[in-house]
């Protein structure tokens, strides 16, 4: 999402309003419903910030509170600058989500080693009741 | 326009701004809203309107005063950055030109002044930071304000090139648009074929592409375009009977009217002038008449009565008073002008002698 934005706003400087369609539009997007949630209730003269965390917070996005926190601090941000301070946006969030990413793999590594090896530990403790 | 059209003009405009100022704006008397001009944002400074009677300050209640005293809203910071947000629909990157151009076009025609701290590069602006003060100006389109010179200027049917002077706020611009649209319209018989070079999106309010005042049937809008360049470009391809400007001033602009006199096309277009002398003083007055691309100058009486004419006067005659009547460049344009009326008629390019571009 944050590249599609990028894109936009750097080769056709598109509007919020148009940003939001677009995407809502992507069906490997589908999953993020906050979008089309923040579409429909964006008017002319609501605040688009504050619709945008609204929508992000109410989602059921597989995104934890910490992930929802920076979407909500990317939707603070989006359409309040120059095309320039714009993409900066669009990447400094991107890189963000990524060291999300890496973190929660490292998580799931280091937690589905520790849950394997319970499992096996449970099993054996198990095994030495029974018999 | 009708009293509850004009009610419903300042809520459209206000629907922009930020929720508090909006909030207040909404509750001032519907009597006050249909005279307010303008709505003046100034960071620290009170919310003020700008009425034909004058300047009023908003209170934080919503009712308004003449007296700068307590109890008035003062605008705050936050106000300002967030109202200039509202008007860029959260999209500040979409409006970088027009913010550069110091002012954005919102649906329904009203406009967004914005002063702020210039970027500035290789002595151009690029950009505009910290929004200080947003001035809101509310469309009025009032149909029907142009009838009169219509009736009296045109009263034999034909249409003939027509300069409109007037003072700032003396309703130039709502003429020409009224006078555009009803020509556009056909109301001397015949839908003209109308083009509008909109330099600052005044006439049409051209938003996403489409007007947002009504500019007649007949009419292309060249929105945006520099007055000189959208002249030649309507002349290039759009064969218009009649190019309508607003604020003609600029040497390029006489350029290119005079190019499209020789085109045989008709002007519709305004400059500032509140009198008769001041017009006869302004090099850039008497230049635009030496074109011989209007006939007639029409002058408007002031702000106190918007829209209405205060007189007519004739080029040729205006030229003689200004030259003398000895003076060989005035005789010429008039003996111009007698000569080739005929040919001018049948449709036959005029050639206007540039050494009238001599005189000045």
């Amino acid at each position: 999402m944050l590249q599609l934005i990028e894109n936009e706003i750097c080769y056709c400087a598109l509007p919020v309003r148009e940003l939001l369609k677009k995407i809502d539009s992507r069906i490997e997007l589908a999953d993020l419903t906050f979008v089309s949630d923040c579409r429909e209730k964006y008017t002319i003269s609501s605040d688009f910030a504050l619709i945008w965390r609204e929508s992000v917070r109410k989602s059921n996005v597989c995104l934890n509170a910490e992930d929802k926190n920076l979407l909500c601090s990317f939707g603070d941000a989006l359409g309040t600058t120059d095309i320039s301070g714009q993409i900066n946006i669009c990447r400094l969030h991107a890189k963000l989500f990524e060291e999300r990413l890496e973190q929660a793999k490292q998580t799931r590594e280091k937690q589905g080693k520790m849950y394997t090896n319970m499992g096996a530990l449970t099993g054996v403790f198990l095994a030495v009741i029974l018999f | 326009m009708f009293k509850d059209e004009m009610t419903e003009k300042f809520n459209e405009a206000v629907e922009y701004l930020s929720a508090g100022l909006r909030y207040r704006l909404l509750q001032v008397p519907d009597e006050i809203k249909r005279e307010v001009q303008e709505v003046r944002i100034r960071a620290s400074r009170p919310l003020t309107l700008i009425c034909h009677s004058g300047v009023l300050f908003v209170t934080q209640s919503g009712r308004t005063t003449y007296l700068y005293n307590e109890g008035l809203h003062m605008v705050e910071k936050s106000e300002v950055e967030e109202s200039f947000r509202v008007i860029c629909g959260y999209s500040v990157h979409s409006h970088k030109d027009e913010i550069v151009n110091g002012y954005i076009t919102l649906p329904g025609g009203h406009r967004a002044g914005l002063c702020g701290t210039a970027a500035v590069e290789n002595n151009k602006i690029i950009g505009v930071r910290n929004i200080s003060s947003i001035n809101l100006r509310i469309a009025r389109q009032i149909k029907g304000i142009a009838d009169q010179i219509l009736n009296t200027v045109f009263s034999h049917g034909k249409w003939d090139s027509l300069l409109i002077a007037g003072p700032p706020s003396s309703g130039k611009t709502t003429v020409l648009r009224d006078l555009t649209a009803q020509l556009a319209s056909g109301q001397l018989g015949k839908y003209m074929k109308t083009t509008i070079v909109d330099e600052r999106g005044e006439l049409a309010a051209v938003y996403s592409g489409q007007a947002q005042n009504d500019v007649g049937v007949n009419c292309d809008i060249l929105d945006g375009y520099p007055k000189a360049s959208g002249i030649m470009i309507a002349l290039r391809t759009l064969s218009p009977d009649i190019i309508v400007c607003d604020e003609l001033g600029d040497e390029s602009d006489i350029r290119a009217v005079e190019a499209g006199v020789n085109a045989g096309v008709k002007f519709l277009a305004t400059i500032h002038a509140g009198c008769k002398e001041e017009l006869m003083r302004r090099t850039q007055v008497r230049r635009l008449l030496q074109t011989g691309a209007f006939s007639q100058v029409l002058l408007l009486k002031g702000k106190e009565n918007p829209g209405e004419m205060k007189e007519i006067y004739d080029v040729g005659e205006l030229l003689h008073e200004i030259y003398g009547v000895n003076n060989d460049h005035s005789r010429r344009f008039i003996d111009r002008k007698i000569l080739l009326c005929p040919a001018h008629e049948q449709g036959t390019a005029i050639r206007t002698s540039s050494a009238y571009a001599a005189i000045d």
